[in-house]
């Protein structure tokens, strides 16, 4: 990360609203119930306790045996909701990791490479955006059977399209700016200047970037999961336990509504950091967006 | 002078906008008045409250931040009442009524003050339609008429082209029709010409002059170029950060100017057949969140006394209508209230 | 014209190549007829069904009837339906244009003039609860609130179905949980647009002729703050068919998304083929015709 964008994230925090403050507090909080929660609870995910079966959660039932109640067979929702929770994180994390990573690469060939490699890259960008991310999700995922790792390259490859674009753009922007053309008469190979220059130029919009993809990385991951086409039980996923709560809703609505709110949540603060973080870093992105 | 005369008359105004960094006075107890008739040229640096004074004489100082703080505009309408321009709310049917039909206004930049999305016909008869209650028949030939009187060629064709179709020249030209299309009697033209081309400014200039002759409106010219002023007006009011520092007649001004910054922008200004070197006005204009102490002129000014850097001078009235707002003058000059 | 036709012609070239790639990739990857049968099924029940689906012939021979079938608006058989999928989709697509023409409706109507009383009342108590429930109505996810509605709505209070279809009643929740989004979207869209444009000189020409206000900002303003709203809503029309796939789910309304998903689950290539091909087509149909109303709302574009 370059220094301006850190010394604005820096004088920003000072004027942090709370709300965000709010926002990050729960993330925060979020993502050590996610680390350290699957260590000190002593129930895991999986186990099945038959005689404990659509237990009530202690907010409704004092004497309950599970603190957020069991599902239909017998499996603690506290700690399948904190699983899910960590499903969730670790296929966001790791999927704009990927993301970011192929994204920048694919952007610096097409913008330092150009010619027919550049059109290349721009087609396929093109050609994936004419349609919708979730139809070309289900398709990929019908084909490979998806698992964690499926969902995590899949949905991280597919957001290689912004960051190439901002990439390519920045390098095609700045190629022709005058300390560009210094550092290529002092003799800087091209692929220095464009790691130096280009990297230090993008870094604000590429975390921007990349707290927006946060949130709908997530988002797909669940959505698909909901709709039966992405990650298939055993695996804990908060999608999943959404969609097999709807059975019960009548009668064990906890079920469905305590994952409900976690994923709600989870989306909503990844989105107001978004938000907030595009107004510190880049007033401009918010025009553009 | 019989109060009846002025048609407008701007008593002590005060235009105040809230900024993070504080209250910014803009407009800062500021008087003068128009006749019927006349044209009062107002000069000024820019930021020094010209166009502030123009959108509180429209009423449209507007939002949270901006708000008039004091002192009253009064306007004589038509019908010969009375009215007090800053009493009303700006969106009142009598504001409205004032604005456009009465008081008429014309604005810098020809490009972006026209709406893009309509025709220039349409946006002339917008007006007459609203002011005059005719058909939409009616202002469309108005508007042909206002086009032809601007000097616009094949005007029943120009008014269904769109702003971008047109050049500066013309676009001002429609401008300037729009703004005389429900005949008002008073005309504030805010910089009209500054982002045209020197030989194009002078055709406006011209037309803007033959048009008052011919309508016998008043006009209220705001510019920075005192060489406009001297062709388009009678009076002229100096501005500087907010104040009136010096008003006199247009004759008085170029060729007696009493307070420094008025002789500042005039030595600053090239003449033909003057010989000496221009001399421009040392410093910047200050910010407006950071006004100086004293004499807000004091820092720039060369002829700055003590007094001038602790105090703020108050009005003079010195021979005939010229006034100064200097310490200068404390001998020669008639203190006012 | 010629700025229509060039687009057109990139339009059908983007979808040669969707198509291409979409029929090897599920060609390649497994066998349909696995998932179709049962696991004990006899190796001729087998290669009966193979032959039957057309899968027996060399993958080129199976492009080349494709390519042919497509030409003639013919895409294949559903595996599960043993139908013709454009029969299929004909029946289901109405139903999903309903759903998503009434949210899109929804989403407009209240959206834009949510977006303007948000707008002209900036910074005032009023903007902030509009702006905070639009980005709520947004960001919380389709499937979430479409539980809570169906748990309150008609699991607790019995006042709507919770799911299937019918008379109109059947149309209120999935027509609001899918409309909230795009409205919550439009609102905060049409606002930021809106306070950019009153802003400029135009608008104090506007008032300075001594227009009433409401005639500023709905002839003068509107008409331009609209356009990136007209944008958005094009952009959003993939993302519509996708909320369909969510929105037909939790309601059980038998939509073309509906089917999509059935057929995903069951491997039913044809089916997603088919899919793929009327979602990119719909996608480029969005594009062209925000093109178009630009066009009409703005002189300053001519395509030619």
């Amino acid at each position: 990360m370059s220094k301006r964008a850190l010394s604005s994230i820096l004088t920003s925090i000072k004027k942090m609203p709370p709300m965000i403050i709010i926002c990050f507090i729960l993330l925060f909080a979020m993502i050590a119930a996610a680390v350290f929660l699957p260590f000190l609870e002593a129930i895991d995910p999986y186990t099945q306790n038959l005689l404990g079966r659509l237990a009530k959660p202690r907010f409704l039932d004092p004497a309950s045996k599970y603190v957020l109640g069991s599902d239909p067979i017998g499996r603690d929702l506290l700690s399948r909701t904190v699983y899910g929770l960590a499903c969730s994180l670790v296929i966001g994390a790791l999927g704009v990791i990927i993301g970011t990573v192929l994204g920048v690469s694919l952007g610096m060939l097409s913008g330092l490479g150009g010619g027919i490699l550049d059109n290349i890259i721009m087609a396929v960008a093109e050609l994936q955006q004419s349609i919708p991310r979730t139809l070309i999700l289900i398709v990929v995922v019908v084909l490979v059977r998806p698992s964690v790792t499926v969902m995590i390259v899949v949905l991280g490859v597919l957001s290689w399209n912004g960051y190439a674009r901002l990439v390519r753009g920045q390098i095609l922007s700045i190629r022709e700016e005058e300390y560009v053309l210094c550092s290529k008469a002092l003799g800087a190979s091209q692929f220095y200047i464009a790691v130096k220059h280009v990297l230090k130029n993008i870094a604000s919009p590429i975390i921007v970037l990349s707290t927006s993809n946060l949130s709908s990385i997530i988002l797909s991951e669940s959505t698909l999961s909901f709709l039966g086409v992405g990650l298939q039980p055993p695996a804990v996923s908060l999608g999943l336990m959404i969609s097999s709560g709807r059975d019960h809703l009548a009668t064990s609505w906890w079920l469905t509504i305590i994952p409900s709110i976690v994923l709600a949540l989870l989306v909503i603060t990844t989105s107001l950091i978004g938000d907030w973080l595009r107004d510190v870093l880049d007033p401009q992105l918010r025009h553009g967006a | 002078m019989v109060e009846r005369d002025k048609l407008l008359d701007v008593q002590g105004l005060k235009t105040y906008f809230e900024t993070d960094r504080g209250v910014v006075k803009a407009v800062d107890d500021i008087s003068y008045h128009v006749k019927e008739g006349e044209t009062v040229g107002i000069v000024g640096e820019s930021g020094c409250g010209k166009s502030v004074t123009a959108l509180s004489i429209m009423n449209l100082v507007q939002g949270p931040r901006g708000r008039v703080a004091g002192g009253k505009i009064m306007y004589t309408t038509k019908g010969g009442e009375r009215v007090e321009i800053t009493a009303l709310p700006p969106y009142s049917p009598k504001m409205r009524a004032i604005r456009g039909s009465e008081i008429s206004m014309i604005f810098q930049e020809p490009m972006t003050a026209l709406n893009p999305v309509y025709t220039i016909g349409e946006q002339i008869a917008e007006t007459v339609c609203l002011h005059q209650k005719v058909s939409k028949k009616k202002g469309r030939e108005r508007a042909i008429e206002m086009l032809e009187l601007v000097g616009i060629a094949a005007p029943s064709r120009r008014i269904n082209e769109y702003p971008h179709q047109l050049s500066g020249g013309m676009r001002q030209r429609a401008m300037i029709g729009m703004a005389l299309s429900c005949d008002p009697r008073f005309l504030i033209a805010d910089e009209p010409t500054t982002a045209l081309d020197v030989t194009i400014e002078a055709q406006i200039l011209d037309l803007m002059l033959h048009l008052q002759e011919k309508l016998g409106m008043a006009m209220q010219f705001i510019t920075h170029d005192l060489g406009v002023i001297s062709t388009m007006a009678k009076r002229v009011v100096v501005m500087y950060t907010g104040h009136v520092v010096e008003k006199a007649s247009v004759d008085d001004i170029f060729y007696d100017p009493r307070h420094p910054y008025t002789k500042g922008l005039l030595a600053s200004v090239p003449t033909l057949g003057r010989q000496e070197r221009l001399v421009p006005i040392k410093g910047t204009v200050p910010n407006m969140n950071e006004l100086p102490k004293g004499c807000y002129f004091s820092p720039r000014c060369q002829e700055a006394m003590d007094i001038c850097h602790q105090e703020e001078p108050p009005s003079y009235q010195l021979e005939g209508d010229h006034i100064v707002k200097c310490w200068l003058w404390e001998q020669e000059g008639v203190r006012l209230p | 014209m010629a700025f229509f036709v060039r687009r057109i012609s990139r339009a059908v070239i983007t979808l040669c190549v969707v198509l291409t790639i979409v029929f090897f990739a599920t060609r390649i990857t497994g066998d349909p007829v696995m998932w179709l049968l049962p696991d004990d099924a006899s190796m001729e029940a087998i290669e009966n069904t193979r032959i039957r689906l057309g899968l027996d012939k060399p993958i080129h021979e199976q492009f080349s009837i494709f390519v042919k079938g497509v030409l003639q608006g013919d895409f294949g058989t559903s595996f599960l339906h043993r139908r013709s999928v454009t029969s299929l989709f004909l029946e289901r697509i109405p139903q999903t244009v309903k759903l998503m023409s009434w949210a899109l409706g929804l989403g407009i109507v209240l959206g834009i003039p949510l977006g303007i009383i948000a707008a002209l009342n900036r910074n005032s108590a009023l903007d902030r609860f509009l702006m905070t429930s639009s980005f709520l109505a947004y960001s919380i996810p389709n499937f979430v609130l479409g539980i809570f509605f169906i748990l309150i709505f008609s699991l607790t209070l019995r006042w709507l179905p919770s799911g299937g279809y019918g008379n109109w009643r059947y149309m209120i929740m999935p027509v609001v949980t899918y409309g909230a989004s795009h409205a919550g979207l439009v609102a905060r869209l049409m606002r930021s647009s809106m306070l950019d444009v009153i802003r400029r000189d135009f608008i104090r020409t506007a008032d300075s002729k001594g227009l009433p206000r409401h005639t500023v900002i709905m002839k003068h303003a509107f008409r331009i703050a609209v356009l990136p709203v007209i944008t958005l809503i094009g952009l959003r029309l993939p993302h519509l068919i996708s909320g369909s796939f969510v929105i037909e789910t939790i309601y059980a309304w038998p939509g073309a998304g509906r089917l999509i998903i059935q057929a995903a689950k069951n491997r039913d290539f044809p089916v997603l083929q088919y899919a793929v091909f009327v979602t990119a087509i719909l996608v480029i149909v969005a594009n062209l015709l925000v093109d178009l109303a630009y066009g009409l709302l703005d002189p300053r574009i001519k395509y030619d």
